[in-house]
């Protein structure tokens, strides 16, 4: 009876938002009336609660098992045949809930946040298509109904960062304005945003739809559970396995961030805060690492040289995000680009940990399901990021009302100004930061165990970026804090009144994030969380990490690391290379065809008009009046026309 | 037909008789009645053939009314004359009875003479220094052309009753080139322009229109039942000769016309490059194992070209003569280009399906022709424009007008169709039954 109450639900899930957003639109289409439009904004957040209950229910209501819904879908007798599937597991459930929760609070925050936006119309349908597509990610277990579900998160991406496209408002920018690269514009405007992000996902999306088809085609199956990982191995080899794995993860690497992919996440914030905390800190972003851990559960047992490597490489690359991110979030003013920053590094880390299960052989019993264990701690970690992320992006937004910059900017002033803000701020970075005894204390611990237990597999470089991050991640939640609430600039006048309902819904969030750490810790059998935590070493190396956040918080300016900042300002030179040498490439490939072009232009428009003037003026000089003249040709053609003829009559 | 001969012998008899009555009697302003008059008893055939005289008969028709508009002509009465005479022996040139006899032979070469020596005549028509300066290179081609065709015809007919192959085509070489010359196309064109430009529009009109028509019937009567005495190769040498000869024609007539300033001179190499599409079109003919329908398509297709080039030519040296301008210039000049659904069209259609039906040997002419088609495109236009006005009146708006009808017949769909049924009776005067 379960099984079958699934595709109701999740219709309901995916086809509520939708629904309920259509009425918005169409108005905002025909009237842009901020005022009357207000009974629609409150329909289109309604159709997120309704996905927010459905959420609930089914991770209350469903049994603690791997619940399956299968119905045939696309069917080619004898030879193919592709499911409707869904299914209710441990991640699921759980990313479902978060997911439609925090649509609906950002939703309820985006209320006021958005209240006198020229666009609501657009915010409105695509904030909650891309909750449905999410929805639909979550709980599809067959890939191609997951890949539709991808799509349509790339599409409201898209959409939603280039929400305010008339690009005429500077505090919507990312970057200083008239700072150049290689001659080329530093600063990003939305619509160049949004088309970067939109590029850069297709980029990884096409070799992500062929890997699926050559899932589909030689493991049998395109549905998770039932992928015949082994006849796939042994028909591809392992350069084949190596080229479909690769392949089919170049969609979650372009959508998670991984580096050199992650360009477009940075960019990314020039969409409304509402876009930023949703998407690109806690779903959309999460949703190519969820992915990988959904594929990881079923590879975990397929021992193969090929996933082995692609495991290794996939381990590093998130390592090596992790730091660069944290990297850039140390050095960048602005507010948001700071989040944009760290979110890179956590999705590093969400990537590693999943990678690295594949060489740790034991699961653990978490709430009823037996899963991987770096697959439980990167889940862990991927809630309370989530959870903490939104938060402090949250208040970024109401900070950039309040003080009309983007830049970080506040005081203790403006923190007694906004109460709310301040303990938002301060209850994230404690949540995030891994300050004992919160949240990220105890997960990072067990990140730190974990990377030590696979050390003598994958070398113990992991461990040592590992570490590095961390340290250099509280570093910059202390700036963030620090600059914004303590120790920045004055920001002279703030309105400070307002903003209730935006207060409201990110200090709920932040509470939450603090409060996850309960279920988090007491979830897994054997407890590998809480038992990380007790480790002398672990919990020195904690120490060092609250006293550097609180040395941070009071000095948060570096004289002698701003000599460094600029190239990590400058995000490593990524968006130099591709609007200076990539499109350098496109601008080669274009003059070469307008070489052709041209070539056909001057051949009809002046080699042949001139060809035939030519010609005609040669045949009339022939005319000279003098008949005589006439007569003699005559004679001189009759020649030679009889010489050919004699020609061909002595030749044949 | 000893019927048929009669009948054109006892016509041109009274029409010189007639002609002579009204000249003596200083009254030589109505000759043109007489004319008219005996050009009709050589409609008098079977349903099936009529087709062939009532075309004649239409142009020739034309022709005589045109002549009254030229002023000062110095053989007035007998000018219409000789172009009903003309009329008649076109008439009667394909109806010659098919034979390999040194009597048909001789009365085929006779035929060509009997309308080369009329143009003599009426190209001097108009009496000016520069009209007759005209005559002078028109005369003298058409006299080296004669020669050169009897020429060729003799050894033609020797070489093939003495089975001599090579000689056979020196014969035919010197015969096609005599027709050339003859009727203008290049490359042995050079008096054409000058003589078009200079001499009176009236009169180039009818050395444009009734004086093509026998050059080419006759060559098709002599040389295609010797074709079948020559070999296999002689016959492609031919073939492709005449071919290439056409291309040549078309292709210099276009070029040559596109920069042109003079609407005469226009017309001059306008009739160039027709003769290159008639000559395409008798191409076909000399195919070996060539089909019935490619060859109902080559008569059909040669007969309507000379028609609308005829046509064409006449209304508008009238238009130039007139000097007042017409508003049909632009259906005689669309037609040339060959818009559907005017006769230029049809004439072009027939052509190019007997070169595709003709075999892969020809498809290259018929895609030349086109594009030929395409190339006149812009001189077309021009001279339909600098030609256009409204003052044309009386004789001279009518023969314009007339031009124009024979041009529109082609929008009413049927006629073409009928002509196409009835074409197939006319080979039959061509290709020998077997």
């Amino acid at each position: 009876m379960y099984e079958s109450l699934i595709p109701v639900l999740v219709a309901l899930m995916t086809v509520a938002p939708t629904l309920l957003a259509a009425p918005i639109s169409i108005y905002w289409a025909m009237e842009q009336d901020n005022h009357k439009a207000r009974p629609l904004e409150y329909l289109a957040v309604i159709g997120l609660g309704i996905a927010a209950l459905t959420s609930t229910y089914i991770a209350l209501a469903y049994p603690m098992r791997t619940i399956i819904y299968s119905y045939p879908w696309i069917s080619v007798p004898n030879i193919f045949t592709a499911y409707v599937s869904f299914v209710v597991d441990f991640l699921s459930r759980y990313m479902g809930l978060l997911t439609a929760w925090l649509a609906f609070a950002i939703g309820v925050y985006s209320l006021e946040y958005m209240a006198d936006d020229y666009r609501l119309g657009w915010f409105w349908f695509f904030y909650n298509t891309f909750a449905a597509s999410m929805l639909l990610l979550v709980y599809s277990n067959n890939l191609l109904l997951m890949f539709i579900g991808w799509e349509g998160l790339g599409l409201s991406s898209w959409a939603l960062i280039g929400n305010w496209f008339r690009d005429d408002d500077e505090t919507s920018f990312v970057g200083k304005v008239g700072d150049t690269v290689l001659g080329k514009p530093a600063w990003t405007t939305p619509s160049y945003a949004a088309y970067r992000a939109i590029v850069t996902i297709r980029f990884g999306d096409m070799p992500m739809l062929g890997a699926l088809a050559a899932i589909g085609i030689f493991g049998g199956s395109l549905d998770f559970n039932t992928i015949n990982w082994a006849h796939l191995t042994s028909v591809l080899g392992v350069a084949g396995t190596v080229i479909v794995l690769l392949a089919f993860l170049l969609g979650p690497f372009t959508k998670s961030a991984q580096f050199p992919f992650n360009d477009w996440l940075l960019t990314a914030m020039t969409g409304p805060t509402s876009v930023s905390a949703l998407l690109h800190s806690a779903t959309m972003v999460a949703a190519g690492v969820y992915i990988f851990m959904r594929l990881t559960i079923y590879l975990v047992g397929v021992n193969y040289i090929g996933i082995n490597l692609v495991y290794l490489s996939v381990l590093y690359l998130g390592l090596v995000t992790a730091i660069l991110g944290a990297m850039f979030a140390t050095s960048v003013n602005e507010r948001k680009v700071i989040l944009a920053g760290s979110t890179m590094s956590s999705l590093g880390l969400m990537m590693a940990l999943t990678a690295a299960s594949k060489f740790i052989p034991y699961s653990v019993d978490a709430l009823g399901y037996m899963l991987p264990v770096g697959v439980l701690v990167g889940f862990s970690y991927l809630i309370i990021h989530a959870l903490s992320k939104a938060t402090l992006f949250l208040v970024s937004g109401h900070l950039i009302h309040e003080t009309h910059t983007r830049f970080n900017l506040g005081n203790w002033r403006l923190a007694e100004k906004l109460p709310a803000g301040f303990y938002s701020t301060l209850a994230a970075a404690l949540a995030l930061g891994g300050i004992p005894p919160f949240a990220a204390y105890w997960v990072h611990s067990a990140m730190d165990e974990l990377m030590t237990d696979v050390g003598n597999v994958v070398g113990w470089g992991a461990y040592a970026l590992l570490l590095l991050t961390s340290f250099i991640y509280v570093v910059f939640l202390a700036r963030f804090m620090s600059l914004n609430f303590i120790k920045g600039d004055d920001p002279g006048e703030v309105e400070g009144h307002g903003g209730s309902i935006m207060a409201g819904t990110y200090t709920a969030i932040a509470t939450a994030a603090l409060l996850v750490a309960v279920p988090i810790l007491m979830m897994a059998v054997p407890n590998v969380i809480l038992g990380a935590g007790f480790d002398p070493v672990v919990f020195l190396i904690s120490l060092a990490i609250t006293v550097t956040f609180i040395v941070v918080t009071y000095k948060p300016r570096s004289a002698s690391f701003a000599l460094v900042s600029p190239v990590f300002e400058r995000r490593y030179y990524i968006q130099a290379f591709m609007d200076v040498v990539l499109a350098g490439f496109g601008n080669a490939l274009t003059a070469f065809a307008m070489l052709f072009s041209r070539g056909f232009d001057w051949l009809f428009n002046n080699a042949i008009p001139r060809l035939f003037k030519a010609t005609s003026a040669a045949i009339r000089g022939m005319q000279d009046g003098l008949i005589r003249n006439y007569v003699k040709a005559i004679l001189v053609v009759m020649t030679i026309i009889l010489l050919i003829i004699m020609m061909v009559i002595m030749y044949v | 037909m000893y019927e048929y001969t009669t009948i054109i012998e006892l016509s041109s008899i009274a029409l010189l008789l007639f002609t002579a009555a009204l000249v003596t009697a200083r009254r030589e302003e109505y000759a043109w009645i007489p004319a008219l008059l005996f050009l009709l008893p050589d409609l008098y055939v079977s349903g099936n053939y009529i087709m062939y005289p009532a075309l004649i008969d239409s142009v020739a028709a034309i022709n005589i009314i045109t002549l009254m508009l030229v002023k000062g002509s110095q053989y007035r009465g007998m000018d219409y004359a000789l172009v009903s005479f003309m009329g008649l022996i076109t008439s009667y040139a394909l109806y010659v009875p098919l034979s390999i006899g040194d009597a048909y032979f001789i009365l085929l070469l006779g035929l060509f003479m009997l309308v080369s020596v009329p143009v003599y005549f009426i190209i001097q028509l108009g009496g000016t220094k520069e009209n007759l300066s005209a005559a002078v290179k028109a005369i003298t081609a058409l006299v080296i052309a004669t020669v050169l065709y009897f020429t060729g015809a003799t050894i033609l007919f020797f070489a093939l009753i003495n089975q001599l192959g090579g000689l056979a085509l020196l014969g035919y070489t010197l015969l096609i080139m005599g027709m050339m010359l003859e009727v203008g196309a290049a490359p042995l064109h050079l008096w054409v322009p000058d003589a078009f430009t200079a001499g009176n529009p009236y009169a180039v009109s009818v050395i444009a229109s009734i004086a093509k028509f026998v050059p080419f019937i006759v060559t098709l009567k002599i040389v295609y039942p010797l074709l079948t005495a020559m070999g296999p190769t002689e016959t492609y040498i031919v073939v492709w000769e005449t071919a290439l000869l056409a291309a040549f024609s078309m292709l210099l007539g276009n070029i040559g016309a596109i920069t042109a300033k003079e609407p005469a001179r226009v017309l001059a190499y306008s009739t160039i490059a027709n003769m290159g599409y008639i000559m395409s079109a008798l191409t076909i003919f000399f195919v070996e194992g060539v089909s019935e329908l490619a060859l109902a398509y080559a008569l059909i297709g040669l007969l309507t070209q000379l028609l609308v080039n005829g046509a064409g030519k006449i209304g508008l040296f009238s238009i130039i003569g007139n000097e007042k301008g017409s508003r049909w210039s632009y259906i005689l000049a669309y037609s040339f280009i060959g818009v559907p659904p005017l006769l230029g069209f049809w004439s072009k259609l027939f052509i190019v399906l007997g070169l595709i039906y003709a075999g892969p040997l020809l498809w290259w002419l018929a895609v030349l022709l086109v594009i030929n088609s395409v190339i006149s495109v812009p001189y077309y236009v021009r001279l339909s424009k600098s030609l256009s006005g409204t003052g044309s009146s009386g004789v001279g708006l009518l023969v314009v007008v007339l031009a124009s009808i024979v041009m529109l017949v082609g929008l009413a769909i049927p006629i073409p169709l009928a002509m196409i049924n009835s074409v197939h009776a006319l080979l039959a005067y061509i290709v020998p039954t077997p």
